[in-house]
């Protein structure tokens, strides 16, 4: 699948860049089962693993009560949920977190937060988007998502805004990067499924890939797209605000400037000492604003667009599909 | 004690010092034992030390006050003052009682008086007119009681013996003598005033008669005073009597022996003696009556009746008053025997710039011109009678019959002025005549320069006359020219049994009721003034049409006329064009003097013209049936919701501005007066209806973004308010009957509104009421139609024409042009099938995502205009960058605007285009596209600055209209919140609209014109 981010996703030299993640098949199932049983609402979980060289091996994963539920129990929940797998002897080491996701919204502040909050124990940490219409219309809907290193430092020194960025050279595709999913089963497994039935020709998720109807999706996205055209313009807003203000201040700064060097002039006109040409205390700095909304927004509408254009395409080839079907019928 | 020290300084005389000094012990005593008796005597002390300096009997009232208190005030210790025994009577009558109050505070100011005491006197004083006013109450009588007169004549004779003593003046303290100048003025201004100069004077006659018990020595001392001292306000006093004297003596020597001298002299004792302070204007004004019989030679009675104009107008009281009708019409008969003269007497000009014959005493010679001037300024006069005029139709109650009356004098007036231009044009002619010599050439340019001092006046006049024309409808105007024959004729028939004709008669008339005035108080003369007839000269005629008289005057006014007299006939020439429903002239005249640009900088008065001249040219555009037009003119006007003050035609009561009483005032003063109003529900209505019939198809083609685009604001906040209502009853206002009618246009029931519309009672006002309604019925069919096809079309597959027809009573023609219309401009979308005479709908409605992905492009569009901008602004400082990228800026710009309109649904675009026509100015200012856009990107990159707001905001929208015609529509009440010069300059270019596209195009071809352009750029 050729997304944006996949095209633009650069192979990292260093050594222990993680390359793929590795997910078994029961972890895959139990995310689905989860995050499809929870729908509408969005949900989290634990995901257990290894982390073995540029892969990341998810052995196993157990879901976050949701905060509805009982919320003063989930801080403790994890702890002990650890704890127990440890006394079956299960993986119990902490590798991220998996989290169900509506339409491929996942870009936001609080997705960074966390990340870097697990960034400071687990150094590779990867979260495992879910999107289950996405599944439910016969695709995959994982995704491993990781931060960008340099982002990372960046966030860290808080320095996140438009000049900063600019100067570390991180743009908006450089926050988010996706890594490519793996899955794999032990080798029994896969026994028993070549056991269980022979495979059949088209299964449910082949059958759901050739429906028509892609107009409900489309239009929902479109919204949400829309949507993310007036947070974009928001943000433009608050840019624009800023250098208007700047522009103001810098005019001042000049006016002020100008009277001080003419004070400054008749000052040693009178032989007395020249007051500062600087004085900080008048203009402050005004603070730039955060770059880092625009560059969610911008990588969420990015993938917004990834999608439309994924859903339009397919929706195209069906329609050849059905048309030469129909002619060949009539013939 | 302080008050003592400065008494006895103030003290002259060796001889009184001594006696206050003795007084002065024995009060000491008797204040020290009072203040040692009671507690209240040490506050009081001061005060009765100060009084005690005069008299041991009021020395003994003032000690006794502190020991009563309270009680001093009650009836019984009032009249105590004289002695002991007077004060155990208590049993008096009341009015007794009062009259001896007033006899005592006299006493005491006497006895003030002969110790200097100024600042006790003014106290007094104060008391004793406080216990006149109490007397009066009491004893009911109207003269005022002969004690208070003499106390009166004696204060005065002692002020003014004081005033002339400066030694005296000079040993005052700074208290006393700040109190003799307050007391001086004090007692100037009541003596004179009317109430008391009359009892003064005749006091002054005969003070020995006395009805008082008691005669002292004082009262010889104030007469033999009054002979002495002569004060300046008695000298005034005088003047009257004095002239009344002469008068008398002229009044019985025969005319034939006044001589031109005596008169002269009279005359110029009576100019000097105008405007002084109590000169009896009323005797003055009979005088110059007189003496305007018995003038010697035509000049000198034109001077006298100069001076008698003068003199009547100054009978009338201030600015802020209106002069009284009777007043008012004497002041026209005077002015109309003026013209007479000088229309009989060729040889005599009147000019202002001739000196007053100041000594002259034989008859003038005649000049080598062969003129004789005279001193005078007909125009100031006319122009002040003018002014009277309209003050007092303001005050008078337009629904009495007095108003009816007062209109009625108006032709009168209007003769008068027509005579004052008159003798202009007679002189003119007579030069004329005089040298038929010359050539035609040397001619003209002679009498141009013996007009030259005509030329300064002559438009003043002009403008007054247009003034009162410009208003007139031609019914209005018939009617005034039959009246006036009609006068004419009435006049002409008394004339002929009275062979001394009409105006001696009038003037006759006027003398009897100037004798009346003279003779009787003030309450009669109102009456007897009012019955003054003014009889209509009958060598006035009126042109046979207003339209005519209109263009000659106006012809006067923009030859000779100054800058403010030019707008004003303008303006009033738009008006009484847009009266007479000649709306294009009007409109080319109204943008071709490009008054709109410069309106703001004129006077109110001014201004409100401007603002009727819209309103009035919005009327006549709707009686035309050209809505839009309609709209554009009157939609500023009464969307400002001050449409009332902004035509003057009365004040608004607004709740959250709080006037001064001055600002009230002279908005007052600006008011209309009734004829001249513009019907306030007309304007409504038509501005509603215009409203409605364009607003109900546009909201019918956007149906699910009413918001989108608003024509006009004030229109759908009445419809918000409307549709909120829980019930709605039948309709009773104006608003209620066309929101009524929009319901109905809503549902393309055109029958409907009609019977909404045209159950407006309004309609009467309207003088083609029928062709009005016909106009109405047609615009409420033709939009019902279109309002219909835009709701309910995707509900057809086809729709037959013949169907339509009956549906909207229409003829096939017209039915076939408008959706014809419609489908050109994309607004139906669907073809005509002829044979069958159909109209095949082609469903293309946009799905929910087509619409989405529009919305979407919108939000990209605007973006990556924003984006632009800061792009603009970051490089704004250079001028040569942007104006390359402004022009790339707009070929882009308008790229995208086609785009745009390919990805939108029909309706947008097709309403885009709709609104081409309110714009259009903006857009035929747009021959350089990139200029502007890169105007716009300049102005774009100074957001912040505020100074260049005008020119960024027109940058701005011509950019938008022609680039973006569409999505950035939208943006309108951004662009106008943010900047509302916008709003002026917009006001300013839609009347355009209408122009730019010529007179006769409709308003669907236009647009695409507009639409050309685009794609040009």
């Amino acid at each position: 699948m050729a997304t944006v981010a996949d095209l633009l996703k650069r192979p990292d030299v260093k050594e222990t860049v993680l390359k793929t993640v590795q997910l078994d098949g029961q972890v895959v199932l139990k995310i689905m089962q989860h995050c499809d049983g929870a729908q509408p609402s969005i949900v989290t979980g634990q995901l257990l693993g290894l982390d073995v060289g540029q892969t990341m091996e998810v052995t196993d994963c157990f879901p976050f009560p949701s905060p509805e539920d009982d919320g003063d129990s989930s801080t403790n929940y994890q702890l002990d949920m650890m704890r127990c797998l440890r006394e079956v002897n299960v993986d119990n080491n902490t590798v991220g977190w998996y989290q169900s996701s509506v339409l491929g919204q996942y870009q936001t502040q609080e997705m960074i937060e966390t990340f870097i909050s697990y960034h400071d124990s687990i150094k590779k940490c990867v979260c495992i988007v879910y999107d289950p219409q996405r599944q439910q219309r016969g695709q995959l809907g994982l995704r491993a998502i990781r931060l960008k290193d340099s982002f990372i430092e960046l966030f860290k020194e808080q320095k996140l805004t438009g000049k900063d960025l600019r100067e570390a050279g991180v743009g908006w595709r450089d926050v988010f990067v996706e890594v490519p999913i793996k899955i794999h089963h032990s080798s029994l497994a896969q026994a028993l499924i070549a056991d269980l039935n022979p495979a059949p020709g088209a299964t449910a998720g082949d059958l759901e890939r050739l429906s028509l109807a892609n107009a409900g999706y489309l239009s929902k996205t479109m919204a949400n797209l829309i949507e993310c055209m007036d947070d974009m313009l928001a943000e433009q807003g608050k840019v624009s605000m800023y250098h208007r203000n700047v522009a103001r201040q810098q005019q001042q700064m000049a006016a002020w400037l100008q009277k001080r060097n003419q004070e400054n002039i008749a000052r040693r006109a009178a032989g007395e000492e020249p007051l500062p040409e600087e004085d900080p205390v008048l203009f402050k700095p005004i603070p730039e604003p955060s770059a880092l909304d625009q560059y969610l927004v911008t990588s969420q509408i990015a993938g917004y667009c990834d999608m439309l254009g994924a859903a339009a395409e397919k929706g195209m080839a069906k329609m050849y599909l059905v048309q030469a079907a129909q002619k060949a019928a009539q013939h | 004690m302080a008050s003592r020290f400065w008494t006895a300084g103030s003290d002259s005389d060796e001889e009184e010092v001594d006696a206050s000094e003795e007084e002065n012990s024995s009060s000491e005593e008797e204040s020290s034992s009072s203040s040692s008796s009671s507690s209240s005597g040490s506050d009081s002390s001061s005060d009765s030390d100060s009084d005690s300096d005069s008299d041991s009997d009021s020395d003994s009232d003032d000690s006794d006050a502190p020991k009563k208190g309270a009680a001093r005030f009650l009836a019984g210790s009032d009249s105590d003052s004289d002695s002991d025994e007077d004060r155990r009577v208590v049993l008096k009558s009341a009015k007794d009682k009062r009259f001896s109050e007033l006899t005592d505070t006299c006493d005491e100011i006497r006895n003030k008086m002969k110790i200097n005491d100024w600042s006790a006197i003014q106290g007094l004083f104060d008391e004793l007119n406080k216990r006149l006013e109490r007397a009066r109450k009491v004893s009911e009588a109207v003269g005022t009681p002969r004690v208070y007169v003499r106390m009166c004549v004696e204060l005065e004779d002692f002020l003014n013996d004081t005033l002339a003593n400066k030694d005296l003046k000079k040993k005052m303290s700074s208290t006393n003598a700040k109190a003799l100048n307050t007391m001086r003025q004090r007692l100037k201004k009541h003596n004179t005033s009317d109430e008391f100069a009359e009892a003064v004077t005749k006091f002054r006659e005969n003070p020995q008669e006395d009805e008082e018990e008691e005669e002292e020595e004082e009262e010889s001392s104030s007469s033999s005073s009054e002979s002495d001292t002569d004060g300046e306000r008695e000298e005034t006093e005088k003047r009257p009597a004095g002239a009344a004297k002469k008068k008398d003596k002229l009044l019985t020597m025969d005319s034939a022996e006044i001589t031109y001298e005596m008169v002269a002299k009279k005359l110029r004792e009576i100019v000097t003696s105008r405007g002084r302070k109590g000169t009896d204007k009323q005797e003055q004004v009979e005088m110059l009556q007189f003496l305007a019989n018995v003038a010697k030679g035509v000049p000198q009675k034109l001077e006298v009746l100069l001076q008698l104009v003068g003199s009547l107008f100054d009978l009338s009281p201030g600015i802020s008053n209106y002069m009284k009708v009777g007043l008012w019409k004497r002041c026209m008969l005077v002015m109309l025997e003026i013209m007479d003269t000088l229309q009989a007497n060729e040889a005599i000009v009147l000019d202002d710039s001739a000196e007053p014959s100041e000594e002259r005493t034989a008859e003038p010679v005649a000049g080598e011109d062969g003129k004789v001037r005279v001193w005078g300024n007909l125009v100031a006069f006319v122009e002040r009678l003018d002014d009277e005029m309209f003050k007092s139709l303001q005050v008078i109650d337009p629904h009495t019959h007095e108003y009816m009356a007062r209109l009625r004098d108006e032709p009168v007036f209007l003769a008068l002025s027509q005579k004052v231009i008159d003798p202009h044009t007679h002189e003119y002619m007579a030069r004329l005549r005089d040298e038929p010599v010359f050539l035609a050439l040397s001619q003209k340019v002679h009498d141009y320069l013996a007009r030259i001092g005509d030329v300064r006046n002559q438009p003043k006049v002009a403008l007054r006359l247009i003034e009162h024309f410009y208003y007139k409808t031609d019914a209005v105007y018939d009617a005034m020219r039959k009246l006036t024959m009609l006068q004419q004729e009435e006049a002409a028939a008394s004339a002929a049994a009275h062979p001394e004709g009409a105006v001696a008669a009038a003037s006759a008339a006027a003398e009897t009721a100037a004798a009346a005035n003279t003779s009787n108080e003030p309450g009669e003369e109102q009456t007897a003034d009012d019955k003054v007839a003014l009889p209509v000269p009958l060598d006035f005629s009126m042109d046979e049409s207003s339209t005519a008289a209109m263009k000659r005057l106006v012809g006067i006014v923009f030859t000779h006329g100054d800058e403010r007299a030019k707008a004003r006939a303008m303006l009033c020439t738009i008006y009484h064009k847009a009266l007479h429903g000649d709306f294009h002239s009007a409109r080319d005249m109204l943008l071709m003097s490009h008054l709109q640009d410069n309106v703001m900088l004129m006077d109110i008065s001014t201004q409100i013209l401007y603002n009727r001249s819209m309103a009035q040219l919005g009327l006549a555009a709707f009686r035309l049936g050209l809505i839009s037009e309609a709209h554009s003119c009157l939609q500023e006007l009464y969307g400002s919701g001050h449409i009332k003050e902004l035509l003057a035609q009365g004040m608004a009561m607004g709740k959250f501005q709080d006037k001064t009483p001055e600002q009230e005032l002279l908005e007052k003063r600006r008011q209309m007066p009734f004829h001249m109003h513009i019907s306030m529900e007309l304007l409504e209505s038509s501005c509603l209806i215009s409203a409605m019939l364009l607003e109900v198809p546009a909201m019918a083609s956007s149906p699910l973004s009413v918001k989108k685009r608003v024509i006009s604001k004030s229109f759908h906040r009445i419809l918000d308010t409307y549709n909120r209502q829980t019930f709605t009853g039948p309709p009773e206002t104006v608003r209620d009957h066309i929101m009524a009618a929009t319901r109905a246009l809503m549902r393309g029931d055109w029958s409907g509104a009609y019977g909404a519309v045209s159950a407006l009672t309004v309609w009467q006002l309207v003088p083609q009421r029928e062709s009005v309604l016909d106009m109405l019925k047609k615009q409420l069919k033709e939009e019902a139609l279109r309002t219909y096809l835009f709701s309910y079309s995707a509900q057809y597959r086809s729709l037959s024409l013949d169907q339509l027809c009956t549906m909207f009573e229409m003829d096939e023609k017209a039915v076939y042009s408008i959706v014809s219309k419609m489908m050109i401009a994309e607004d139906l979308h669907g073809s005509w099938d002829q044979p069958t005479r159909t109209i095949v709908m082609h469903s293309i409605e946009a799905t929910k995502v087509q619409s989405l992905a529009g919305q979407f492009a919108d939000k990209a569009t605007l973006m990556v205009e924003l984006n632009e901008r800061a792009y603009a602004f970051r490089t704004g400082g250079l001028r040569d960058d942007d104006d390359m990228g402004g022009g790339g800026g707009g070929r882009r710009g308008g790229r995208r605007g086609q785009d745009g309109q390919w990805e939108d649904d029909g309706g947008h675009g097709g309403r885009g285009r709709g609104r081409g026509p309110r714009l259009g100015a903006a857009r035929m200012g747009l021959g350089q596209g990139g200029q502007d856009f890169g105007g716009h990107r300049r102005g774009g990159g100074g957001g912040g600055r505020g100074d260049r707001g005008g020119f960024r905001a027109s940058g701005f929208s011509s950019n938008m209209t022609s680039g973006l015609p569409d999505r950035f529509q939208r943006r309108g009440p951004y662009r106008q919140q943010a900047n509302p010069n916008m709003q002026a300059l917009g006001s300013i270019s839609r009347p355009g609209g209408g122009v730019g596209g010529g007179p006769g195009g409709g308003s669907y071809n236009r647009p695409l014109g507009g639409d050309r352009r685009d794609r040009g750029l």
